[in-house]
């Protein structure tokens, strides 16, 4: 662990920490400029499309987040729901986009919108889940493939 | 702030939830994990991705690409910072009562 602690994200730029130089905040190299929103509020979309908020504590060179007072955000028609998930770790592959939340705008927006009961709202999700599969289902699940040997052989002639 | 690897293996034989990118989520305790994040879970109980069926497995291994997402006890990153006497303020830089939501109340894996 300690090895690694002198890889710790700090906004305080300091000797240990592995900035390039002459390249002020730049942080840990492909990984953008995620050292600006250390200890934000950010907004996670997953490529799954849910969407996360919390506060991002650290990160690394694949964008795999640390997100600390977490919760899901689920908005349906005219209401949303905020599920409580603690210290949450993203694989980076998985985040399609992140950006940080403006308090107030975000609290205009959801002042729009009435929050429902967590329990309500996964009902429902799941309920358009199952139509949405069951649209699925109702179409051909698969197309029909046929591969035939003889085909090599003919380009042989 | 720890690196998120690095968080994982202080995370080492807590409980812990990993979400693999098909949905299916496993809740168990982490017994190991290396720098690609592959896992080693043991007492596992697998939820199906629709949430509605359960299977109980005495141990699994997790390749580290098909993670989505983990989530780790909240205590983790407390006794991290104390390790590592890590002293910056964070008063400054966010709200005093953002340890809310579930905080010790929530343990997964058993």
């Amino acid at each position: 662990m300690n090895d690694l602690s002198q890889w710790s994200i700090s906004k305080d730029s300091n000797l240990e920490s592995p900035w390039i130089e002459g390249i002020p905040g730049c942080g840990i190299p492909g990984a953008g400029s995620l050292v600006e929103h250390i200890d934000r509020q950010i907004l996670v979309l997953q490529r799954d499309g849910r969407y996360i908020i919390g506060f991002l504590r650290s990160y690394d060179q694949y964008a795999n987040l640390v997100l600390e007072n977490t919760f899901e955000r689920f908005v349906l028609n005219d209401s949303y729901c905020d599920e409580p998930l603690g210290v949450f770790i993203i694989r980076g592959e998985n985040v399609a986009l992140l950006g940080e939340v403006d308090g107030e705008k975000e609290s205009q927006w959801l002042s729009r919108l009435h929050s429902a009961s967590l329990e309500e709202t996964k009902k429902t999700i799941r309920e358009r889940r199952r139509s949405t599969r069951a649209l699925l289902h109702s179409q051909p699940e698969r197309v029909e493939w046929t591969f035939y040997d003889d085909v090599f052989f003919e380009e042989k002639d | 702030m720890v690196l998120p690897l690095s968080l994982l293996k202080a995370a080492q034989g807590q409980p812990v939830l990993v979400e693999l990118k098909s949905g299916d989520t496993y809740n168990g305790h982490l017994v190991n994990i290396d720098s690609w994040m592959n896992l080693n879970l043991r007492d596992v109980v697998w939820t199906s991705r629709e949430g509605d069926r359960f299977w109980k497995i005495a141990e699994i291994y997790v390749r580290g690409n098909t993670v989505k997402y983990l989530r780790v006890p909240e205590e983790i990153v407390d006794t991290l910072a104390d390790q590592q006497g890590h002293t910056t303020d964070k008063s400054t830089s966010f709200p005093k009562n953002r340890r809310t939501g579930a905080r010790g109340k929530r343990r997964w894996g058993s």
